[in-house]
């Protein structure tokens, strides 16, 4: 049943989410061809400039979209008047659950790979691997790892924070709903809670972390930490977002399964 | 075995207390008439057996079975409101139902879609309320359920609407499967059903043949009720 509910929720979101890919590969074009005029007309510059900033505003509103379009998909299909069918399906929690957590990763991804593209398209191929490719090499020199282990790394902790921040919501709306009135505004009461509990925990974790290494503190500072403190670092980092992630997906689970939908 | 039981079911919202040590069974083959006023604790009882409010206290069980995947299987149900997505095309919403119900019929949705001269095509949010009831109400009734629950299914629509859901009920639920109805608008239905519930301040009231209670009470359905709920 799982690949059902993922078939319908990939479905529904991309329904909100492929006018935003073509808008923005509409846009990129169009940015191209004014880029060619603007060569040989320099009235077209002033044009090209308005139309980059909002190309750049569509570029990183459109990851926010992504994700607002996942908060309100888990709301909609659970939590409002169409979770009286969701509900009613022969479907086990954890297919619902967690095939809003696929879809919403299996978006951000398509967004990141469109937005990509479309500024390959606006700025030039060379232009951008070569930037990319620097990056990933200073890194990979400083932390004596390969260019590709450190995409890799880079791309896992990312998704796995965005993951978090979604399952951060998504648990502040399961908890917003146990209230019978205003579960919108619970919902966003129980979401910025939690989002400080994890700033706390975040603190103490570096807390202890100087408590068991009192050097680690300076390099916190440092734009490039040691290899050495670097990895316990982004280890701890990682390990608290796997905390968050689980205790997250598992208010979620609880609440669906003593479910109260008034 | 009865196909639902209710036992001791008792269910509040903080101190108001909803439903008050339920205890029912609903017998195989039969229409029942879920009645009372509004804010009897209807809607509750039936949102209980669909799974989607938790009691506080007592079972409840659907063919033997506590509720979960299983009874979600054999229950078709109608909400009072509308719980579809709106977004979606009536063939879509067809092939929604197809995917998750093994006991859902297509070809039963589409003949009776195409009584009511409706393109498939078309999206919900293009239709009238009326139309959208008939839409969820055809997708209820094309699934060969044991048992069909019915909210409301003719509250707030005309009277032509109204004989339209009790011939589509009538025609299309499957044979010696049960059929719950709730509502207040007793005299539309009376002439269809098989057995009552009355239900009053979260307590069954009465129970009990509908025939058998005409005959005792020398009334009709509506009578009793409009006695036993006297203002």
């Amino acid at each position: 049943m799982l690949g059902k509910v993922l078939k319908y929720d990939l479905k529904s979101m991309g329904k909100s989410l492929f006018p935003l890919y073509a808008g923005l590969i509409v846009l990129a074009l169009v940015l191209k061809v004014i880029s060619f005029i603007t060569d040989s007309v320099s009235a077209f510059k002033f044009v090209y400039n308005i139309m980059f900033i909002f190309f750049i505003i569509l570029v990183i509103g459109g990851l926010f979209y992504t994700f607002l379009v996942s908060i309100m998909r888990y709301y909609k299909n659970l939590y409002s008047d169409e979770g009286y069918l969701t509900h009613t399906l022969p479907v086990g929690t954890n297919s619902l659950l967690f095939s809003k957590v696929v879809s919403s990763l299996v978006y951000i991804v398509l967004s990141v790979i469109i937005s990509f593209i479309s500024i390959i398209i606006v700025l030039g191929y060379n232009d951008v691997v070569s930037v990319l490719k620097e990056g990933l090499e200073f890194f990979s020199l400083c932390f004596d790892m390969s260019v590709f282990s450190i995409a890799m790394w880079a791309i896992f902790f990312l998704l796995l924070s965005y993951i978090c921040y979604v399952l951060m919501v998504y648990a502040g709306i399961s908890l917003g709903n146990m209230h019978s009135k205003n579960k919108i505004v619970f919902s966003v009461i129980y979401t910025v809670v939690i989002y400080y509990i994890t700033q706390m925990l975040g603190v103490l974790l570096i807390g202890i972390m100087f408590l068991v290494n009192p050097d680690i503190m300076s390099q916190l500072d440092q734009a490039i930490p040691d290899k050495e403190y670097f990895i316990w670092i982004m280890g701890c980092g990682m390990g608290l977002n796997l905390v968050l992630l689980f205790t997250c997906y598992f208010i979620c689970y609880n609440r669906l399964k003593h479910l109260n939908l008034s | 075995m009865a196909l639902v039981k209710c036992d001791g079911v008792c269910k509040s919202y903080g101190k108001n207390s909803i439903l008050k040590n339920i205890n029912l069974e609903i017998p195989k083959g039969k229409i029942i008439g879920l009645l009372g006023p509004n804010g009897s604790g209807k809607t509750t009882l039936i949102k209980i057996i669909n799974g989607l409010l938790e009691t506080n206290s007592g079972t409840v069980l659907v063919n033997g079975e506590k509720i979960g995947i299983n009874s979600k299987k054999v229950i078709s149900y109608l909400p009072e409101r509308p719980y579809v997505n709106f977004n979606m095309s009536v063939k879509e919403l067809i092939n929604y139902f197809s995917d998750f119900y093994d006991n859902f019929d297509s070809d039963t949705a589409y003949k009776l879609l195409e009584k009511l001269n409706l393109n498939p095509n078309d999206k919900l949010n293009t239709m009238s309320k009326g139309m959208k009831e008939k839409v969820q109400l055809i997708l209820v009734m094309s699934r060969k359920a044991d048992l069909y629950i019915l909210d409301e299914p003719i509250g707030g629509v005309d009277p032509a609407t109204r004989d339209y859901i009790l011939d589509t009920i009538l025609t299309n639920f499957n044979d010696g499967a049960s059929v719950i109805i709730s509502t207040h608008l007793i005299s539309d239905i009376e002439k269809i059903l098989d057995e009552v519930i009355f239900i009053k301040e979260g307590s069954i009231y009465l129970t009990g043949d509908a025939d058998e209670l005409r005959t005792s009470k020398g009334m009709s359905i509506d009578e009793i009720f409009r006695e036993e709920f006297k203002c």
